[in-house]
């Protein structure tokens, strides 16, 4: 089984890798084949809306730069995890910025999904969806919006399981081990 | 109020050329009511302001100064796009006390307009995390039904997104927050929703047709 990681921390907050870290040593110990990308590291240009991918060289982004590589990864996995600073309640702009670029993993056409209309899958199959979501204090009304966010995500790319949780960044390792361990569990992928 | 009047800045959220996003054409259409009143004003283009750092600092500055701030955006996977999240993060970290209203706008190519949920819940967050006051968001459904040409020319289709926009401003030249009436219009159809989906599902196949990938179009490049 395989997992990709992208890291969305940014360059003034890399004490919380460690959360990342966290993330990737338990799949590991769970014999998943993981990478982990950590996006302020890589050169990514901003989405600029053209549907290119939609109509144009479909399901390929007409930029050519490293995004085209993490969506080809993402295809290539049975599970990605957002691992990000909660920021307003959703994504942080180094993790956003990789997902913006991502949505030639999904048809232009449209469905209708719970009675909302929502894009076809272009993909016979997607991953499973985890996000980790990291907080400096305990924030309610942002980890309730960073849940539903990823809710929606998963909804929209079609991904069968999804798991959110959020995390204190100065939590224990022994306590994110286990809210990861929780995590893997309610995604029924713990090995 | 600053010494010069008031001041209502637009950011314009999508990462398009001026002139060409639905996102600029409302948020012009307020800027025009708001100049009427005797407000002076600024756009500036979220994308092509995190360039350098002079347009990094100019936007700061600009939401320093403003008595009124104007989102208006497109949505992007659930959420806003990526550069206006960057620009959001340097606004609250420079954070401002001095209660400037922000008001968000967002369209959303779904024709149900409660897409744009998550994303406003995010505009008020970051209100609230940069010291701004919120002053309520528009959503609007349908967006790939408009373009970025002047509202008013985008005949009768639009007609209850300028009664809202025109209610809206109305409150704002007051210091009040986006009525309840000016959302509710916002949010209806503008067109019937099977029309939308049928004309948009079409309109994608001619699209792929001038670049000749009309049978590409469900193609799987990255099948594993």
């Amino acid at each position: 089984m395989k997992a990709l990681v992208l890291n969305g921390v940014g360059k003034d907050s890399r004490h919380l890798d460690r959360i990342e870290e966290v993330a990737v040593r338990e799949l590991r110990s769970l014999q998943w084949e993981v990478e982990a990308l950590i996006l302020r590291d890589i050169e990514i240009a901003p989405c600029m809306g053209c549907f290119g991918c939609w109509v144009q060289t479909p399901g390929v982004c007409l930029i050519d730069d490293a995004a085209r590589e993490v969506t080809r990864k993402m295809v290539g996995s049975d599970l990605v995890v957002y691992v990000t600073p909660i920021t307003f309640g959703g994504y942080s702009s180094e993790l956003k910025k990789a997902l913006d670029r991502s949505i030639g993993l999904i048809s232009p056409f449209f469905t209708r999904i719970n009675g909302e209309v929502h894009h076809k899958k272009r993909y016979a199959r997607a991953p499973n969806l985890l996000g980790v979501g990291i907080v400096h204090e305990p924030d309610e009304e942002s980890a309730r919006i960073f849940k539903t966010l990823i809710g929606r995500n998963a909804i929209n790319m079609h991904n069968p399981a999804h798991a959110a949780w959020v995390v204190n960044e100065d939590q224990s390792e022994t306590e994110i081990h286990e809210l990861m361990h929780t995590a893997l569990g309610e995604l029924g992928v713990r090995s | 109020m600053n010494s010069e009047g008031n001041r209502v800045l637009l950011l314009v959220g999508s990462p398009k050329a001026p002139g060409k996003s639905v996102s600029e054409a409302l948020g012009a259409y307020v800027i025009e009511k708001m100049e009427a009143r005797r407000w002076s004003s600024e756009t500036i283009f979220i994308r092509m302001s995190l360039q350098s750092d002079e347009g990094r600092a100019a936007l700061v500055e600009a939401v320093k100064t403003a008595d009124l701030i104007i989102l208006s955006f497109p949505l992007y996977v659930d959420s806003l796009p990526a550069p206006v999240i960057r620009a959001m993060e340097l606004i609250a970290e420079a954070r401002f006390d001095k209660g400037t209203h922000f008001v968000a706008i967002a369209n959303c190519g779904f024709p149900e307009a409660q897409h744009n949920k998550v994303a406003m819940s995010i505009c008020q967050r970051f209100a609230h995390a940069s010291g701004l006051e919120w002053a309520g968001g528009l959503a609007l459904g349908m967006g790939g039904a408009l373009s970025g040409q002047r509202l008013e020319e985008q005949g009768g289709m639009v007609r209850n997104i300028i009664k809202a926009l025109d209610l809206a401003v109305d409150a704002f030249a007051e210091n009040k927050p986006v009525p309840d009436e000016a959302i509710r219009l916002m949010a209806k159809p503008i067109i019937p929703g099977w029309m939308y989906t049928t004309m948009g599902n079409i309109g994608w196949r001619r699209q792929a047709n001038c670049y000749g990938v009309r049978k590409k179009i469900r193609d799987r490049p990255y099948q594993r």
